[in-house]
């Protein structure tokens, strides 16, 4: 028995469904490398079922006379006799535990781990193609919005392209013409130079050459005037090339000409758009300008609107507390307790023996030390046509507790504690006033 | 040279007519095959389908039956339906 019958007799015995657990694992080792019993395997598989076939119409055909035959008790006798003959079995099927399960097995379907396997291997090829073909389509889409995208936008770049980018497109042809016309310079410059001594050469074979002869017309016999004729054809080579170069040198120049003056022309277009640019970023400051100022009334509005707003507002006028004291206000306080201040003064400058380095700080007071005093801030010019002062303090921590606020002239840039004496004051520790 | 399985693929009993007649069971076989195949196997080799195809034994009970081992009778089962392959082969090759 060779081995490939070995395993074909396996193979019948699987169409049968009786081959043992290890016969199959065996099997199937095998049928996964021999294509020959793969196929012989197939075949067998297609015998069976032509003989199932077979014996299923037989069996038809003999139906009638069965019919007539078949009784129950008969059935029933015969099923009896069977059991009987399955329990008086020999001890064969004893050894193998798994060959009492195989009887009334028959043609039950055992499909190999090998043919699940090419089922397995069939689906997951099905998915990866799937997924591959998915990803290629998504991939697809989103190149085809990629390109879209950039054929959208590309357009409105090439009509409208930025002044800077114009300004730098212009210079870099402006730089390529006016090098050009450097080259066409040293060519020129070359050329006269050739020309020069061209007509150098022409003017000493004229001075060589006998008079009343004219350059042109040969000579009237070889022999000895053989030097006189090479000098005529010498002098008549010349003025040609002399006439070529005064012709090339004509040419590059009326050339240069034209570049020289695109040149000019793009220099010109280049200081134009300079110029537009310049005007741009002027327009461009101007705006910022605008924007910031805006954004500072829109701070100021912004703090007004809080300030007035608040619901414990203390408003008050300030009186110059000097000896000299009039009537007139120096000064407004708007106060929010412990959260804002904005102290107002006027003619803060006006006063005697200022020196001009001078600053006007603000003071907190809390009890009646005023070397206690906290710092809320230095006095600047709000409005210098009005002489108004203007202190804004938002710090809690500062405004916290105080029941007083003055206000004392000191060096430039303040100091730690008030130093001079108080020129304006006014009392915050009283019930809010407004609303 | 392509097998019988690839030339039977896709035949279901009951389900052919006419020019595909020829590719039924009783097509392939002949009418009346079963004796004509009788003829080519052995005593034992026509038992043992017989009993197995026919009569649905197992290949103990069959090895029963016939009073010998289970291994003759599952070597008896591979020649015969080695006897059927081949004639199934000849049989399709030949009318194709």
């Amino acid at each position: 028995m060779t081995p490939h019958e070995e395993f074909l007799e396996l193979c019948a015995a699987a169409t049968a469904g009786e081959l043992t657990a290890e016969e199959q694992a065996k099997l199937d080792a095998h049928l996964s490398s021999c294509r020959e019993c793969r196929k012989a395997m197939a075949e067998y598989e297609v015998a069976t079922r032509q003989m199932v076939a077979a014996a299923a119409s037989e069996v038809n055909a003999r139906e009638p006379e069965r019919d007539a035959n078949w009784s129950v008790e008969d059935a029933e006798k015969a099923f009896f006799r069977r059991l009987e003959t399955k329990d008086s079995l020999p001890n064969d099927s004893a050894k193998d535990p798994d060959e009492s399960n195989k009887i009334g097995q028959r043609f039950t379907y055992r499909p190999s781990q090998f043919r699940w396997r090419e089922v397995w291997m069939s689906l997951a090829a099905v998915v990866i193609l799937a997924l591959a073909l998915a990803v290629t389509a998504y991939r697809t889409g989103v190149k085809r919005g990629t390109d879209i995208a950039f054929t959208t936008t590309e357009p409105g770049k090439d009509v409208n392209p930025s002044l800077d980018q114009q300004v730098k497109d212009a210079g870099h042809e402006h730089a390529e013409l006016v090098a050009k016309v450097g080259e066409q310079d040293r060519l020129i410059a070359d050329l006269r130079k050739q020309l020069s001594e061209q007509e150098k050469m022409i003017a000493s074979l004229k001075a060589e050459k006998p008079s009343g002869r004219p350059i042109s017309a040969p000579p009237a016999n070889p022999g000895p005037n053989d030097a006189n004729s090479q000098r005529d054809q010498q002098l008549a080579t010349a003025q040609a090339k002399l006439s070529d170069l005064q012709k090339a040198i004509d040419d590059l120049t009326s050339q240069r000409d034209a570049v020289s003056s695109q040149a000019a022309t793009l220099e010109a277009k280049v200081g134009e758009l300079t110029q537009l640019l310049r005007n741009r970023d002027l327009e461009v400051d101007q705006k910022d300008d605008e924007v910031a100022k805006l954004q500072e009334l829109l701070q100021y509005d912004r703090d007004v609107r809080e300030l007035m707003g608040s619901r414990d507002l203390y408003m008050a006028d300030v009186h110059d507390v000097s000896k000299s004291g009039t009537a007139k206000t120096y000064g407004r306080v708007f106060y929010t307790k412990g959260k804002r201040l904005i102290f107002y003064a006027f003619d803060l400058d006006a006063q005697p023996g200022l020196q001009n380095a001078s600053s006007f700080q603000a003071w907190g007071r809390k009890g009646p030390d005023k070397l206690q005093a906290r710092s809320l801030g230095i006095f600047y010019e709000d409005n210098a046509s009005k002489k108004r002062w203007v202190l804004k303090a938002n710090d809690p921590k500062a405004l916290e507790d105080i029941d007083a606020v003055f206000v004392t002239v000191e060096p430039s840039g303040g100091s730690q504690h008030p130093s001079g004496k108080p020129l304006l004051f006014a009392y915050l520790g009283v019930s809010p006033n407004h609303p | 040279m392509s097998g019988i399985a690839d030339n039977l693929q896709g035949i279901e009993l009951g389900t052919f007519s006419g020019a595909d007649y020829d590719q039924t069971v009783e097509g392939l076989f002949g009418r009346n095959s079963w004796q004509r195949v009788q003829e080519a196997l052995t005593e034992d080799q026509r038992e043992t389908l017989r009993l197995f195809f026919f009569e649905g034994y197992t290949f103990a009970e069959i090895a029963e039956k016939l009073g010998q081992s289970f291994c003759n009778v599952r070597h008896h089962y591979y020649r015969g339906l080695e006897k059927l392959r081949r004639h199934l082969a000849e049989n399709v090759l030949n009318r194709r």
